[in-house]
């Protein structure tokens, strides 16, 4: 090969690797690899990873698809692992309009960014039959309910996943 | 250059080692750690209901309740300063309301100074205060709306007149 050539295919092959690696977030990356692996036995799909900070991956940068507004879990009582199905999600915005979304069987709940991109600061409240739970504080911009929900007693940073009080 | 004797290097040994720690001891002395920022005369007894507003309004854990914001803010249902306190217990601590004061204060003290020293009538110079009123773009949205109770209640306080009736209200709602 002269050597001309010898450059060309250089010059390409740096602009190639550039192209591939210049989109590459690694602190989004760092926060998908940190969510691990598929629960063994649980496809990819609605009921996949609950209580897991779902926009993590459905946030818009991947590699999750659709691209949700909101999302999380909720589960029946404080520290408990039992999802609470068919319960509805009360989204509230700043105007007072309303979106109710209904908990699956593994307790997620999601809405489309494209059918809906909310104003916030958000209020929210669950109900399941005469049972209802208002939070204590409001959703200023992270729509993840596991960004500050973890685990099952809290922290001076984190409150309990999301439940209702059912037994 | 002429050499210098044995008797001179003796010396600039001995006195050298005092010049250093003498500079290094001024260097460290120019900061006290306990000063705090006073802003004139906004007053930290009447802060609390005003804290009160923005752990409500802006205080969640995702975000001024986060440790990446400039202004950070603790008490319940948030971040809190103890690590042995949780989000929904205890009540807000006075320590927690002296952090949020300090932080409130760190943000802009010398605009912050100006604007008390004219009555508060700039408020709007201060970037908080555009932020929560969504004149500045802010991720949070508007959580103050121009004229409600927040805003009473944040407004009141710069100039120097505190409300607490509209902060009280503004905890309430939304």
């Amino acid at each position: 090969m002269r050597p001309y050539a010898l450059g060309s295919v250089a010059t390409v092959a740096i602009v190639a690797l550039s192209a591939a690696t210049s989109c590459m977030d690694p602190v989004h990356s760092d926060a998908v690899a940190a969510l691990g692996g598929e629960a063994k036995g649980v496809r990819t799909g609605p009921e996949h990873r609950p209580g897991q900070p779902c926009l993590v991956c459905h946030g818009g940068d991947g590699p999750g698809s659709p691209e949700w507004s909101v999302a999380g879990t909720v589960y029946t009582t404080r520290g408990s692992t039992t999802p609470l199905s068919g319960a509805t999600v009360v989204l509230i915005d700043p105007a007072g309009a309303e979106r109710r979304l209904t908990t699956n069987r593994a307790g997620n709940f999601y809405i489309e960014a494209s059918r809906w991109t909310p104003t916030y600061p958000l209020r929210v409240r669950i109900e399941s039959g005469s049972e209802k739970a208002e939070m204590q504080s409001l959703i200023n911009g992270v729509s993840s309910c596991a960004t500050c929900h973890r685990g099952d007693s809290g922290s001076a940073r984190s409150v309990p996943a999301v439940y209702l009080g059912l037994p | 250059m002429r050499a210098l004797s044995p008797a001179m290097v003796r010396a600039l040994c001995m006195v050298l080692p005092l010049v250093v720690v003498a500079a290094g001891s001024f260097a460290c002395s120019t900061t006290d750690s306990s000063a705090r920022e006073s802003a004139g005369v906004l007053g930290r007894t009447t802060f609390p209901p005003v804290s009160d507003v923005y752990q409500r309004r802006c205080g969640s854990l995702e975000c001024h309740g986060s440790i990446y914001r400039n202004f950070r803010v603790y008490g319940l249902y948030g971040a809190r300063l103890s690590p042995a306190d949780k989000p929904d217990a205890p009540v807000t601590t006075v320590a927690e309301y002296d952090a949020n004061y300090q932080a409130f204060l760190g943000l802009e003290p010398a605009v912050l100074r100006d604007v008390v020293a004219g009555g508060g009538i700039d408020a709007m110079r201060l970037t908080v205060v555009r932020k929560g009123r969504g004149d500045e773009a802010h991720k949070g949205g508007m959580p103050i709306k121009p004229g409600d109770a927040a805003d009473r209640c944040v407004l009141g306080w710069i100039r120097s007149a505190p409300d607490p009736v509209a902060c009280a209200e503004a905890v309430k709602s939304p």
